[in-house]
């Protein structure tokens, strides 16, 4: 399993796919960098930092599109690029090459949104240790959610990274803003929730419906279904 | 030596000794049995209700491009699942039984390789992926043997195709695995090359390994294979010793156009020799001159026109493609 999570972080480590995720994760760090040297005159700061910064643009954008870019890549490119025989033909049980690859885009999307997260937090005004933590474990949730669901997306369609962003811009920006009781079925809920449920006094949500227990046992019921449909798709489907 | 053999129901021209029970303790026994397999993909029937068994040695298959080789080595391989039938490779299901993957190595038709990784590192991949105790001796030793040392730094995406192929070669038997199966190998190698892999297909199928090669080209599998399996249309067409096809392939009716400066004179000349069945005009100003024995008949062109004092300007094969021979042994 060691050497499919090196090779996995070796592929997504490619410097100008990185390069761009980079971009995107640092556009709220610079604005709330802005907001921190230029504070916004007559908002109030906390939420400012909330409804301007984390959820439309760490939470709605960097979170989605960091992490289904890499999550769809993990195994969808070694279909693509038909290099998935290469592990395919190994004695490897399937949920071997499944949890490496999976675990490489988890760490490395990780990294990226937790970082854009945190320091949006701790920069912007008004920020604290407390917020910056609950930002890291909310979006922890979301990018593990996220990932399990776009690594099987990844395996099933070469169209997966349409896929997830019709879910995240249609499904989770309209439909769910809209339908209140769908909100068990976004990621983003679930992450919101999370970040609530760890710093109440800071984040006030998108007036949950969830609180931290249901949160965290949603995200994990679509993690274990996930990595199970993405474990039997791969013993199932003829390997390109 | 290898031996193939064909199972009932195959429908093929060569029928050798049948031993369809697989027992991998037995020595020689049938190391790959595949059983009225049929493969389909919506209303396009790729492999047909094949079945047939292999044992130790070299085995190719052949058929023209669409035949369904490379379908019938992704079912023995367990890349695909088949739509009808069953595989067995060393006695074993070969679907969901990665530890299979120890004694068997692949090489797919793809060219693909991570092409950010230097030869070596893509073998040492294989290497730790196959769990090989000492990955550095192994890696070594299967480099060496493909006579890729001295690239083996070199990023693969740099690579020619044949230096590929051969790192892929090196990466597919860095495990020393009992059972080769190898789609096209010979694809964008130069004619050295050629040789050197056929000298080490042959160098490891006498060390007892079972090796499947196949490819487009009659001559490439002949010159290594004992056994020759020949796919047409998704079916088993022909199966067995490659001299018993290799004897109908020169049985088989050639028809070559051919262009003189007086046509009719060398009609009436070829007709005397035993090579020509029958000659007809083509309406075209050239004659159309059937044969049975195409190497007599390349010889007697030349001294029939040099002993009437007709110059040949044109001497063409009108169904020489590789398509038309397997059509023939198909149609058998």
């Amino acid at each position: 399993m060691w050497t499919i999570f090196r090779l996995s972080l070796s592929q997504m480590l490619r410097p100008r796919r990185l390069l761009i995720l980079l971009f995107v994760a640092a556009v709220p760090v610079a604005l709330s960098v802005i907001a921190a040297i230029i504070p916004p005159e007559g908002e109030d700061l906390i939420k400012f930092r909330e409804d301007v910064l984390m959820r439309p643009l760490v939470i709605a954008a960097v979170l989605p599109i960091v992490v289904v870019v890499l999550s769809t890549a993990s195994l969808g490119h070694e279909i693509e690029d038909k290099t998935m025989t290469y592990l395919f033909l190994k004695p490897v049980p399937r949920w071997g090459i499944v949890l490496p690859k999976l675990a490489a885009a988890a760490i490395v999307g990780g990294v990226i949104v937790i970082g854009s997260g945190v320091l949006t937090t701790a920069i912007a005004p008004e920020g604290s240790v407390v917020t910056s933590l609950a930002a890291a474990g909310g979006l922890a949730v979301g990018v593990l959610a996220y990932t399990s669901i776009f690594t099987w997306a990844g395996l099933m369609t070469s169209h997966a990274l349409a896929l997830g962003l019709v879910y995240v811009f249609l499904w989770e920006a309209a439909i769910v803003g809209f339908l209140q009781g769908v909100r068990w079925l976004s990621i983003r809920h679930y992450t919101e929730a999370t970040i609530h449920g760890l710093d109440d006094v800071q984040f006030a949500g998108d007036s949950a419906i969830l609180d931290l227990t249901q949160a965290l046992a949603a995200a994990g019921i679509v993690m274990v279904l996930f990595v199970a449909l993405t474990v039997r798709r791969l013993m199932r489907m003829d390997v390109p | 030596m290898a031996t193939f053999d064909q199972e009932p129901g195959g429908g093929a021209v060569a029928v050798p000794e049948t031993d369809a029970v697989p027992d991998p303790e037995v020595p020689n026994g049938p190391t790959i049995v595949v059983r009225n397999v049929s493969k389909w993909f919506g209303d396009v029937v790729s492999v047909n209700d094949v079945s047939l068994s292999v044992r130790p040695g070299l085995t190719g298959l052949l058929g023209p491009n669409g035949a369904g080789k490379t379908t019938l080595l992704r079912l023995i391989c367990g890349l695909a699942r088949p739509s009808d039938g069953e595989v067995r490779v060393l006695g074993q299901p070969v679907r969901n039984n990665p530890d299979l993957y120890k004694r068997l190595g692949v090489m797919s038709e793809h060219q693909a390789t991570y092409d950010f990784m230097t030869g070596r590192q893509f073998v040492e991949l294989n290497a730790q992926l196959q769990r090989v105790t000492d990955v550095k001796t192994a890696v070594d030793r299967a480099i060496e043997r493909v006579d890729m040392k001295d690239a083996e730094g070199r990023k693969l995406g740099g690579y020619s195709r044949g230096m590929r192929q051969r790192m892929r070669l090196a990466a597919v038997m860095v495990h020393d695995p009992e059972i080769l199966l190898l789609d096209e190998p010979l694809s964008g190698t130069d004619p050295r090359q050629r040789i050197e892999f056929q000298n080490l297909v042959v160098e490891m199928a006498r060390e007892g390994r079972t090796i499947m090669i196949s490819s487009h080209i009659l001559e490439e599998v002949e010159a290594v294979a004992d056994r020759i399996l020949l796919l047409v249309g998704g079916k088993l067409a022909a199966a067995g010793d490659y001299r018993v096809i290799r004897q109908k392939l020169s049985e088989r009716p050639y028809i070559v156009r051919v262009g003189a400066t007086d046509v009719r004179a060398l009609a009436a000349r070829l007709m005397q020799e035993s090579s020509v069945e029958s000659i007809s005009m083509d309406g075209e100003g050239f004659i159309q001159v059937l044969s049975r024995n195409v190497r007599e008949l390349q010889m007697a062109l030349p001294r029939a026109a040099g002993e009437i004092g007709v110059r040949l300007n044109r001497v063409d094969p009108l169904d020489d493609s590789l398509e038309s021979v397997f059509a023939y042994l198909a149609d058998r």
